[in-house]
């Protein structure tokens, strides 16, 4: 009860600091945001192939990471670290099905810990479908299993 | 705010992005200078963002929180925990992969202006430029926190991850709208 006291008899100062960015940022004169919009499209359009190396990159350190040790804490942090950049970026440059593994990824690793160590398998198991996702990214032929990928990720971990 | 025909100009706009992921860094970089923001200044970890504040201050902050080996999260308290006013005072734009309620609350905690989950876009960053600029949020200063006013809810977070929908994101929702501080 004394803390209490004292914590609600802590001086408390509410302010409001000088508003800069209302100076860094002027009123008028400005491009649209459809033409900002449209800018950015042609200037990330430009980096797709780039991004495309790097998404490749990515996941070919994530099947080494599993390949040396799919049960190990440092591991799973390297993977997670992977796949929460993917999770970030891959949306930008429309491999959509490969983010949505790199979530699972995520929350498998932060979610279920215990099993992803008793069950490495399922680690490697989520590392490859994302390979597989990448791979048939413009695959027409492989539209009914891209489309189950992401729940059977999900009973996967359930099982 | 992106539905407004009220236009701005960002040209004079000075932006650090903490960052340690160099494609991430080219992302925003590209979005940013679509939105003709020249003057961009990049950090690499939060040594080098602090030292680099200390150097010049920016406009404002895009950290993200994912970062080794000191945080995002780290990197706000020292903000707010800075010897200058000024830098204390400086907006800290989280811009995350982060998006479930128990990281945008601590980085609230840490002292974040507002939360931004990527995958971004230049509306996403636009609109809540544009409504940082005309929202600035109050201060509060007690012995164990000096930041933005944790009382009101952030913007950033319309923020349930919507990909993974679950009930947890939904009680926290509720409990961000009720505004249980």
């Amino acid at each position: 009860m004394a803390n209490r006291d004292e914590k609600q008899k802590a001086p408390v100062e509410i302010y409001t600091p000088p508003n800069k960015l209302a100076e860094a940022i002027g009123e008028g004169k400005g491009p649209s945001l459809r033409e900002m919009q449209q800018d950015a499209e042609r200037r990330l359009r430009l980096n797709g192939a780039k991004y495309r190396e790097t998404l490749k990159a990515s996941i070919e350190e994530m099947k080494e990471h599993v390949a040396s040790d799919a049960s190990g804490f440092d591991v799973r942090e390297a993977i997670f670290a992977l796949a929460h950049d993917i999770k970030g970026q891959a949306p930008l440059f429309d491999y959509h099905l490969v983010a949505e593994v790199a979530v699972c990824i995520c929350t498998a690793i932060r979610d279920v810990p215990e099993k992803l160590q008793a069950r490495p398998d399922l680690l490697v198991l989520h590392v490859h479908s994302m390979a597989w996702a990448f791979e048939h990214i413009d695959d027409a032929s492989k539209e009914v299993e891209k489309a189950a990928l992401i729940q059977s990720l999900h009973e996967a971990l359930e099982s | 705010m992106s539905g407004s025909t009220q236009q701005y100009n960002f040209r004079d706009l000075e932006i650090l992005i903490v960052d340690d992921n160099d494609f991430a860094h080219n992302i925003l970089r590209d979005i940013l200078l679509a939105m003709k923001i020249k003057k961009i200044r990049h950090a690499s970890s939060a040594s080098d963002a602090i030292h680099e504040i200390d150097n010049k201050l920016p406009d404002i902050l895009f950290v993200d929180l994912l970062m080794k080996p000191v945080d995002g999260f780290e990197l706000i308290k020292g903000v707010r925990a800075h010897s200058s006013e000024d830098v204390r005072h400086l907006p800290v734009l989280v811009i995350t992969a982060y998006s479930s309620v128990e990281h945008v609350k601590r980085a609230r905690d840490m002292g974040a202006s507002e939360v931004l989950c990527k995958p971004i876009s230049v509306t996403s960053v636009y609109d809540r430029l544009v409504y940082m600029r005309n929202s600035p949020r109050q201060f509060v200063k007690t012995e164990m926190y000096t930041g933005p006013d944790r009382r009101r809810t952030m913007r950033g977070f319309e923020g349930i991850d919507r990909r993974q929908p679950t009930d947890e994101a939904a009680d926290a929702q509720n409990s961000e709208s009720d505004n249980g501080e």
